[in-house]
């Protein structure tokens, strides 16, 4: 299995944005609103990350049709939020230590 | 309107496209070098084109992704996909990140390969089919037919080369470090080299004439210009891509 972790930016926030049923477009939406307009998820490169993700079991599809509009929402699964939570501990590690560059030279 | 080209880079296909939009021209359709469009509102759509690992044809998911995001798909060629967005609804990028340009690049860099294979293949085909002949002329048809063909697989190693010269400044950005590998040099293959194998196709494919008449005059040394000049320009193409090795 190949290196799962550090994750992508763009995994990053797809994970944390389908941790309640989010569709495409919503996404897109979501991540750039997250980051204030900084990520903007092309949908080639959401497309990939979301058929990526689904075939390691880190989301799911949630429903598939809404009546009249085709429209796939995605959920994030057990796997999933694992994954997220030993990143989570890995950027905190990064953090903490960052601290560290205010504490002044030695 | 109709308009031949054929292109074998992606990059510079995407921008003709965008170029005509600009222009008024929506492309609505390609076959085989024939690209057609339709008249449209200057600067009405941005088009896009991706590869897939489907030929002709795209997975549904993909089909209702790409709608969702209102997207249109507007033809399918082999193992790419020509998309359109309007350009009202805002800017139309497919790969925002490294990695995932990282992976398009991939794909199309094996995709290349693949082609290059199974073009060599068909070259050996002909060439098999022509040393099995008895009599000269009856080689003159398939040797024509794999001067031609050869042309593809020097194109593809030109866009071999391009794609890996890419992906290497991709992963340099990142930190990645990417295997060193023969591709650019190939790539810098001169296009005096592709020049003198049509050259020698037409050379073979004139077609040797029996009996008297000015054409039949005329038909050999034409047949034979060709061949000498295509050796010509071949010369040139290795000579121009060997100096271009040593810069």
């Amino acid at each position: 299995m190949e290196k799962q972790t550090p994750l992508t930016e763009a995994l990053f926030y797809i994970l944390l944005s389908v941790r309640k049923p989010n569709h495409g477009y919503g996404i897109i939406q979501e991540v750039e609103g997250l980051t204030k307009g900084r990520v903007v998820l092309g949908p080639g490169t959401l497309y990939g990350a979301i058929q990526t993700m689904t075939a390691r079991g880190w989301i799911r599809i949630y429903s598939e049709e809404t009546e009249s509009r085709k429209k796939k929402e995605y959920i994030i699964t057990d796997l999933g939020r694992k994954i997220f939570a030993e990143e989570k501990k890995r950027l905190a590690e990064l953090l903490q230590n960052a601290e560290k560059m205010e504490e002044g030279t030695w | 309107m109709v308009k031949f080209k054929l292109m074998f880079n992606k990059d510079k296909e995407t921008d003709y496209l965008n170029e005509m939009a600009k222009q008024g021209y929506a492309m609505t359709g390609f076959f085989a070098g024939v690209y057609t469009f339709d008249s449209c509102r200057p600067g009405d759509y941005i088009y896009q084109v991706d590869i897939t690992e489907g030929m002709f044809r795209v997975s549904n998911d993909y089909r209702e992704f790409m709608q969702e995001m209102g997207v249109e798909i507007i033809c399918l060629w082999g193992p790419w996909v020509i998309l359109r967005k309007k350009a009202a609804e805002g800017p139309f990028v497919l790969y925002t990140d490294v990695e995932s340009t990282i992976e398009h690049y991939q794909k199309i860099k094996k995709m290349f390969k693949i082609a290059t294979i199974v073009e060599i293949m068909c070259i050996m085909t002909e060439l098999i089919s022509a040393v099995r002949m008895r009599e000269e002329s009856g080689m003159a048809l398939p040797l024509g037919f794999a001067c031609l063909m050869a042309v593809f697989p020097l194109a593809f190693f030109r866009e071999i080369a391009r794609v890996e010269g890419i992906l290497r400044e991709l992963r340099e950005r990142i930190g990645m470090e990417s295997a060193r590998n023969a591709w650019t040099g190939i790539g810098r293959l001169s296009g005096f080299f592709s020049l003198g194998l049509i050259l020698h196709a037409i050379g073979f494919l004139i077609p040797r004439m029996d009996g008297s008449g000015w054409l039949s005059m005329v038909q050999e040394p034409a047949k034979e210009a060709f061949h000498v000049l295509a050796l010509i320009f071949m010369i040139v193409g290795l000579v121009l891509t060997m100096r271009g090795h040593r810069e």
